[in-house]
């Protein structure tokens, strides 16, 4: 019992370091002979095709939830976006071209527990959405 | 006035280091993959060989090691930093990562880069590596001297340029010894060139191969021009510049690192060796093994041994019994201490 509030008390401290002396830093270490341990992102590679015909879509804007960076499908629809390390990565696709690539709706999705492998995205029409 | 607050930054930060002490949460975890390697560099200070008769460490064996870590730690707190021999020279490299990864853990490789080509890279990061160190110690001459391989330098240089142009958190190591020491300025605007902006020195430890080569060790005038070095570039900002976090530097502490000098071995930092032995980091003297993943359970061993990196007390004796620093260093780097506890080299006394 006693060992158990010891424990709190000290996790409680750290907290306190973290918040109140700006001291983040010590908390992302780095061993000295290891890789840096900070800024670690994940790339995550992927393919938009229409849910409807199976084509690539290109041109489809696709935004991280996380820290909001933004980049675009090529012309197979691919597209590589690099996110903060978490369980759950949020990804929204838009479609911002409109009509020249047919038009999709909108759409939010969740990655959870991404594990480097190519995820495949499937938009609807907007026609077959409504 | 300002010395009164660096006084006060070093108290509050003793505290911070024997609260972290007491918390030991194990973040870093490293793990000797192979100890085969496709250099022989002269400041080796591990054991790995060219051909080495230890086969490479099956990627079953360390997960059921790491099994009972997922219990007692949040998901993505812990780093795993695949290490040798040269990592790069498992076949399996990318599906030990993903493995990795499915169980919600952050991977990275320490490699010499001889292997780090585009195809590597697309492998590697596909499989969720997140970051990565690159050896590049010194200019051309100098550092394929020290790795005892022509191509070395092209080829770390060429694997630092696709890492540097990723998402990948990256940096560069440089050894610092006597025969490269002058040409740091020009290594550095050589790294600028290449678009590299994360740079980390060392000095070589007399361990390993090192113990036989005097030219690799730096007097403490060289050792000063070291750190003068590096507090002048990160007074400039044109790069981010490190010392690494391998030894206590006295007034030097505020203007090398982002931090204090923490020797977090067996506080934080844990690892696995090729043989299955559970120690702090890998290049701590074999004789501070604390376990084997074979006949022991890792998180007991991390929980309940390692009393000898969590209370330094031990560490105060020979030049350190004296030494008006020791409460901000505490013995020093558990790397350089030999089998005895005995210090190997200090670079405070050194710089003094």
């Amino acid at each position: 019992m006693f060992k158990k509030l010891q424990f709190k008390k000290r996790q409680l401290l750290r907290v306190l370091f973290g918040s109140f002396t700006a001291t983040a830093l010590m908390f992302v270490f780095q061993a000295c002979y290891g890789m840096p341990n900070e800024d670690f992102l994940l790339c995550i590679h992927g393919q938009v095709i229409s849910e409807k015909t199976g084509a690539p879509i290109p041109n489809i804007e696709v935004q991280s939830n996380a820290n909001g960076t933004i980049v675009r499908t090529d012309a197979q629809g691919q597209f590589d976006i690099d996110v903060p390390f978490q369980e759950q990565l949020g990804l929204t696709f838009r479609d911002i071209d409109q009509a020249a690539n047919g038009q999709y709706a909108t759409l939010d999705t969740v990655l959870n527990d991404y594990t480097g492998e190519s995820v495949l995205i499937r938009m609807k029409s907007i026609r077959n959405a409504e | 006035m300002p010395n009164k607050r660096k006084l006060f930054k070093r108290w509050l930060f003793r505290i911070f280091r024997k609260n972290e002490t007491a918390i030991h949460e194990l973040n870093y975890l490293f793990w000797e993959c192979t100890w085969r390697c496709n250099l022989a560099c002269r400041h080796c200070g591990s054991d790995c060989q060219a051909s080495a008769t230890v086969p490479d460490m099956p990627i079953e064996d360390f997960l059921n090691a790491i099994e009972p870590l997922q219990h007692r730690y949040k998901r993505n707190t812990t780093i795993v930093a695949i290490t040798g021999g040269e990592p790069l020279l498992r076949p399996d490299l990318a599906d030990c990562g993903r493995a990795l990864r499915k169980r919600g853990l952050r991977w990275g490789i320490v490699t010499n880069g001889m292997l780090y080509n585009e195809a590597m890279h697309q492998r590697l990061t596909q499989a969720g590596l997140g970051a990565v160190t690159v050896s590049l110690d010194g200019l051309e001459e100098n550092h394929n001297w020290l790795r005892g391989n022509p191509l070395s330098f092209k080829n770390a240089l060429n694997a630092l340029r696709i890492i540097s142009q990723s998402h990948l958190a990256y940096d560069v190591v440089t050894c610092v010894h006597q025969r490269n020491l002058n040409e740091l300025p020009q290594l550095k605007e050589l790294l600028l060139t290449n678009g590299i902006q994360h740079w980390r020195l060392f000095t070589i430890a007399p361990i390993g191969r090192a113990v036989q080569n005097d030219e690799l060790q730096l007097s403490g005038n060289q050792l000063k021009q070291l750190l003068q070095f590096i507090a002048d570039t990160r007074k400039e900002g044109r790069i981010d510049l490190k010392f690494s976090c391998e030894a206590y530097t006295g007034d030097y502490e505020e203007r090398v690192r982002d931090s204090y000098f923490f020797c977090r071995a067996g506080i934080n930092i844990g690892s696995i060796l090729i043989d299955g032995s559970i120690s702090a980091c890998p290049n701590i003297h074999r004789s501070y093994v604390q376990g084997n993943i074979y006949h022991d359970d890792l998180l007991d061993v991390w929980e309940n041994r390692f009393e000898k990196m969590r209370d330094r007390s031990w560490m105060k004796c020979g030049p350190c019994a004296k030494c008006n620093d020791y409460k901000q260093c505490l013995g020093g780097a558990m790397h350089l201490r030999d089998a005895n506890g005995k210090i190997l080299h200090c670079l405070h006394r050194k710089t003094r």
